[in-house]
């Protein structure tokens, strides 16, 4: 499906990720495999560190902790806050919606919407859409996106599949109105026949979490984990990705009337470093317009990975100058999705740490 | 040795074991494109016989506890997984200097050692 929004813009973004950095080397031994076979699969995927939140650390905490370093900075003030769209797997209950407890929390004005969207790994994209859509009422100027999870609190450390490449985060992107800026494009498919590759099983109410879905259980390949973890079935995601985003890609650009070429920089989602290289090679773009850095520094925080991206490889770069940004985001659901618009100058783009 | 451990003996691979030998020994089926009872000791296949050694060579180190010589559909009975197949893919590039487009990184082209091997020819792949 194509979309296009006019009007808005980004114009700042703060990542969000824990101080504590854990090492693959420290990790190897925790999975069932020879550790020659893991230090290869670290130079492949590019595992080499990723960011763990400390026991007990939610979602809401990073958000929180990001929206208060804005205000407390002055570069967001609480009474321009119309809306808090919060994206997240991993909300801090059932209810109520953790949006809600954070604009509590920081003791926002209630006059503003707050909500909460499930979406993983192509969640930037889904929440940007939203918040564009929010800022088509007159009373909405300015949307607070919060992009955050805590998989690491989901994730088997015994299961070699998913624990070595996630990480924890979170980003906050402000989103406002501006006549001025230039159109937005972005297209966007679901295949929810395919929601099996990537699931928690348990915990939910189809499957309720009991001691027997917590029960450690070693699957054929050799990894452990319970129902309540959650389970990629890697080969059906490597697919979707490498069938659905270079045509999806070519697409955004035949929507939008711009060539490949003219794209400054394509900010996908950071699932490995095997796969956005071999996406590159794929579409015939050079590794520096597509950074894939993000795991192996900090791990793969599904929604806020785009975001985190762009604060750590373009950070300084945004604060002066635009950018034609292709964005791109691909994961559970199955979704992808990807969006075409100039980025910036930007009031911020920064990380910090939690 | 009892006759089910040599008929086992008959049917695994030792690595190092030139393919040609082990081939001619199997008999049975059609293994790595060699027809059954064909006589391929002449070496006139010695540059897939190559292929096939050092495919297997690889192979072994990423599951060394798999018999890929008489096992088949790889991924769906799980016998290689996804971060396997990564593997794989790096280690093939680099033993055959060649390069797996993304799209042949599909199930269908590790389904069985004889899969890999027509990949890997197709791609130009030789030693």
């Amino acid at each position: 499906m194509n979309l296009q929004y006019r009007g808005k813009k980004i114009t700042g973004i703060l990542a969000v990720v824990p101080q504590n950095e854990v090492k693959f080397d420290d990790e190897v031994e925790n999975y069932n495999f020879s550790v020659k076979q893991s230090m290869k699969l670290k130079k492949i995927m590019g595992y080499d560190r990723h960011r763990i939140v400390t026991e007990g650390t939610c979602v809401s905490d990073l958000a929180i902790f990001g929206l208060k370093y804005l205000l407390d900075e002055g570069l967001l003030h609480k009474d321009e806050i119309d809306a808090l769209v919060l994206v997240t797997q991993t909300p801090d209950y059932y209810m109520p919606p953790t949006s809600n407890i954070i604009q509590g929390k920081l003791d926002l004005k209630q006059d503003m919407v707050c909500l909460d969207v499930k979406q993983g790994c192509a969640g930037y994209l889904v929440g940007l859409m939203q918040a564009f859509s929010l800022l088509e009422q007159d009373t909405i100027n300015k949307v607070a996106l919060v992009n955050g999870d805590v998989l690491s609190r989901k994730t088997s450390p015994q299961d070699r599949n998913t624990f070595p490449l996630i990480g924890d985060g979170a980003a906050v992107t402000i989103v406002e109105k501006d006549p001025d800026s230039s159109q937005i494009f972005t297209n966007i498919k679901m295949d929810g026949t395919r929601r099996n590759a990537l699931i928690i099983p348990a915990g939910g109410l189809k499957v309720p979490s009991t001691p027997d879905t917590a029960a450690m259980v070693l699957d054929e390949e050799g990894n452990s984990r319970c129902l309540d973890h959650w389970f990629m079935d890697g080969m059906a995601v490597f697919n979707f990705v490498v069938n659905e985003v270079p045509p999806m890609i070519n697409n955004l650009m035949e929507f939008s009337g711009v060539g490949l070429e003219d794209v400054d920089y394509f900010m996908f989602h950071q699932p490995n470093k095997f796969m956005l290289q071999r996406l590159a090679d794929k579409m015939d773009v050079s590794y520096d317009k597509m950074p894939y850095n993000i795991v192996e520094n900090f791990g793969n925080s599904s929604g806020a990975t785009i975001p985190t991206n762009i604060a750590f490889n373009l950070g300084d770069k945004l604060l002066n100058d635009s950018y034609l940004t292709c964005l791109a985001g691909f994961g559970v659901g199955l979704t992808a999705s990807s969006m075409l618009m100039r980025t910036g100058p930007l009031d911020f783009c920064k990380m910090v740490e939690y | 040795m009892t006759a089910e451990l040599q008929e086992q003996k008959k049917y695994t691979y030792l690595p190092g074991t030139c393919l040609c030998r082990f081939l001619y020994i199997k008999r049975t089926g059609s293994v790595a494109g060699v027809k059954a009872g064909s006589r391929v000791g002449s070496h006139h296949r010695q540059g897939r016989v190559n292929v096939v050694d050092k495919l297997l060579e690889i192979l072994y180190e990423i599951r060394p506890e798999v018999d890929f010589i008489n096992s088949s559909d790889l991924v769906e009975n799980r016998l290689l997984d996804s971060l396997d197949i990564v593997v794989l893919v790096s280690d093939i590039e680099e033993a055959f200097a060649i390069s797996i487009d993304v799209t042949d990184i599909v199930p269908e082209n590790f389904y069985s050692l004889e899969t890999i091997i027509r990949l890997i020819e197709r791609r130009g792949g030789q030693i």
